[in-house]
């Protein structure tokens, strides 16, 4: 009878800690955090009937402005399916992630994304969950990926920049925004970055044709210079040159046009970060390894860049 | 004849309020005869023909053409006689008593609750013999051996334990008959009685005695090693031991092929832990560990329980408490009335509930997933089982979540471990781990040898 008190105390003592229905949930979606003399957050949590609520707060921190936001609603809120954070130019990536990385209720698998106005959000959508769609498509790093560049300091961390659609990438270099990519230039460096498929668009004499890079790889071969290898594997979506794609010789003329394209690309992606000295691929941590130096950069050694580009799909052709 | 008057005035006194004992007496001879136990053409047939015949012999049993006749030496002897349907003729000489017992038997029927689409279609029925007949006719050997005793102080119910002289273990034998011998009860009416008698451990949940109504599966298991028990007036019988396998098994995976046989099989265990375990599981994610459900999917309960007043584990206990009261009506109604209770439990939960906003439909879902995962198994003492399992599952969860779920199942695979069965492992064979057993009962494979713990004589087809 002892045993079984005890063990009925211990299970109602100790039990429904944390327990919440399903109905008191509130499900956020996304987070918009801005700095202006103080913390301004507005959360986006999901409502009935695929509709979204956004409820602000202010606060001198980040989870005392949360916090607010949460009395002033009759939910608890649940960080479990988080998909996207929102920042300003003016929030410190740093003191961002040790907070997300603080409370053990946040999952770490979000996306975060860089915006210029606080007035994102759409009732009718569910604006976290369509960008991180897009941000995945895209291969873009997550806020696991930022938070380990940072805590290990081996790579200087990118950003996308989100209005309306994804429109390019802010570079940062120690923690401060240092450049912002544009569209195309955003394209090469989530290739060199984070292997992504890209269409890329060549030219042979007047005319165009289009390829689609669907694999990629990207190899640094650190020696006395950086050998930047690049094997990929493209298929043709459009094409008008004057070619006969059942010969070979015209696809190995087609080959080179893309290769020498696509080198040009990645020298000047190379060249950008070098005169920068942003080290956003994590060459740095590739040369420290080989040479055991931590002062050695990668802008300091010259580079070589290496295209293999196959054609390995010529499309449907009809004579 | 002072004798005989003694015993017939002795019968009168004894037999005073019993208004079916019939004594007729003709030509000085005595008829004396259980009119409810007898057959009155047989009576007219074997003994009033003759008898009525003045020239009547000194040795009566050479005018009698019974196909049973048995010199009576005792009072009880003739009692005994008298009670099993025999008709008793007493004259100067000679006390006789001539079979005229009255077929009180039903045929052989097919099996109602273990019914198989391929397979014998016979079922045990109350006579003993008849299911001893039964199970000999598949196991046409010498070695098939029946010891018979009595069960009950008044009703002394015979029951017959089975086994094959070889295969099966003696000390199993030996126990199983002390423990008949010992009992010591009025009367045993039903096998299930018998059972709960054997088998005294009340805190095993699950059954570890196998009650069957197939002769197939008691020849299988007889063959396995295992000891079978028949009780008079009975229509089943016991297989013992029964291992937690053994349950998951019915007969008719040897009736067809072994790959999908193997599939069903592993089902079926799947079938059992899910059962147990889904709704437990489904209060934990809910009220816990949300992270764990897709967000679409999450939108949807939270809009299918907005109506619900009461919390998940109270919408979870009301909806599986209304089943256990709607299989129990269910079982314990007339057949004829069934349909009246699906209706209603078709009503009452599947809509009315639902509209009246006092559960969520995917509660229903739940439950009657578990529900119907249950009904895999046949034997009812299997899903008693799995209901106090359920119970416990869902309370624990829902006071920690997916936490609670991983302790209860500790529990319940600590609990099914750590049980006995006639000093036998009751998860055997997967605890303690042996590929015979498994081959034979959780698997269906190519397997020519017996289980070290059913038999010394290992090898198949050594009778």
């Amino acid at each position: 009878m002892k045993k079984i008190l005890l063990i009925l105390l211990v299970l109602l003592v100790t039990g429904c800690s944390d327990y919440t229905e399903l109905t008191d949930l509130g499900i956020i979606s996304s987070i918009l955090i801005d700095y202006k003399d103080k913390y301004y957050v507005t959360i986006e949590y999901l409502d009935k009937d695929d509709l979204t609520n956004t409820v602000s707060c202010s606060s001198n921190t980040i989870s005392d402005a949360i916090n607010i936001c949460n009395n002033n609603i009759d939910k608890h809120f649940s960080y479990n399916h988080l998909n996207t954070v929102f920042i300003t130019e003016n929030i410190n990536i740093e003191e961002l992630v040790y907070f997300f990385l603080r409370d053990p209720e946040i999952n770490n698998n979000f996306y975060l994304a860089l915006v210029n106005n606080d007035n994102i959000f759409n009732k009718e959508k569910n604006i976290g969950s369509d960008v991180l769609s897009i941000l995945k498509e895209n291969n873009y790093d997550d806020f696991f990926s930022i938070m380990e560049s940072i805590v290990n300091k081996n790579k200087d961390i990118n950003i996308p920049i989100y209005d309306d659609g994804i429109k390019g990438i802010a570079l940062y270099k120690d923690n401060k925004i240092n450049m912002i990519l544009n569209k195309n230039e955003s394209n090469i460096f989530t290739l060199l970055n984070n292997n992504n498929s890209i269409n890329i668009y060549n030219v042979c004499d007047d005319d165009f044709f289009s390829l689609n890079i669907n694999d990629i790889k990207v190899d640094y071969i650190i020696d006395k210079n950086i050998k930047v290898y690049i094997k990929a594997y493209s298929s043709i979506s459009e094409l008008t040159c004057n070619v006969d794609t059942t010969k070979k010789e015209d696809i190995v003329y087609l080959e080179k046009i893309a290769s020498d394209n696509l080198k040009g690309n990645i020298t000047y992606m190379l060249n950008l970060l070098s005169e920068n000295k942003i080290n956003s691929l994590g060459i740095n941590k590739l040369i420290n390894n080989k040479y055991k130096d931590l002062n050695t950069k990668f802008y300091n050694y010259p580079y070589e860049v290496d295209v293999d580009l196959k054609i390995f799909k010529k499309g449907l052709l009809l004579k | 004849m002072v004798k005989d008057m003694n015993y017939i005035n002795k019968l009168k006194n004894d037999y005073k309020l019993v208004s079916d004992l019939v004594i007729k007496y003709i030509n000085n001879i005595y008829i004396i005869y259980i009119e409810s136990l007898s057959n009155q053409d047989k009576i007219n047939e074997y003994i009033l023909k003759f008898i009525t015949n003045k020239k009547i012999k000194d040795d009566i049993k050479e005018l009698i053409g019974g196909p049973k006749i048995i010199d009576i030496n005792s009072y009880n002897e003739l009692k005994d006689y008298l009670n099993n349907g025999f008709a008793i003729i007493i004259n100067d000489k000679q006390i006789i008593a001539i079979e005229v017992k009255l077929d009180l038997n039903r045929s052989i029927n097919i099996p109602t609750l273990e019914a198989t689409m391929y397979g014998p279609k016979e079922s045990f029925v109350e006579n003993i013999q008849t299911n001893i007949g039964l199970i000999r006719r598949r196991i046409k050997s010498d070695k098939l051996k029946s010891i018979n005793s009595n069960i009950g102080r008044y009703s002394n119910t015979i029951s017959s334990i089975l086994y094959i002289d070889g295969i099966t273990k003696m000390y199993l034998i030996n126990k199983i008959e002390s423990i008949i011998s010992n009992i010591d009860v009025d009367g045993i009416k039903d096998i299930g009685e018998l059972k709960n008698v054997l088998f005294r451990d009340y805190k095993n949940i699950f059954p570890s005695i196998k009650i069957t109504e197939r002769p197939d599966v008691c020849e299988e298991q007889l063959l396995n090693g295992k000891v079978v028990i028949l009780l008079d007036n009975s229509p089943y019988a016991l297989v013992i031991p029964a291992f937690f396998s053994d349950f998951i098994n019915p007969i008719s995976d040897n009736y067809s092929s072994k790959i999908n046989t193997n599939f069903n099989k592993l089902l079926r265990l799947f079938c059992f832990f899910l059962s147990i375990i889904l709704p437990g599981w489904y209060i934990a994610i809910t009220t816990y560990n949300q992270e764990t459900i897709p967000v679409s999917l999450l939108i949807s309960f939270q809009e299918q329980r907005l109506k619900v007043p009461y919390s998940s584990y109270i919408e979870c206990f009301l909806v599986l408490l209304t089943c256990e009261i709607l299989k129990e009506s269910d079982i314990r109604f007339p057949s004829t009335y069934g349909s009246a209770i699906s209706i209603l439990g078709a009503l009452v939960l599947g809509e009315a509930a639902v509209s009246a906003g006092i559960v969520s439909p995917i509660m229903i879902i739940i439950v009657a997933f578990s529900f119907i995962s249950s009904m895999i198994f046949v034997d009812k003492d299997i899903e008693d089982g799995i209901r106090y399992f359920r119970f416990l599952f869902l309370i624990i969860s829902s006071l920690f979540g997916l936490y609670g779920v991983f302790i209860s199942s500790i529990f319940l695979f600590v609990y099914l471990v750590s049980r006995n069965t006639f000093n036998m492992p009751y998860f055997y064979p997967i605890s303690p781990f042996d590929l015979t057993y498994i081959k034979s009962s959780l698997f269906k494979m190519k397997n020519n040898k017996r289980s070290k713990y059913l038999s010394n004589n290992r090898i198949k087809g050594d009778l």
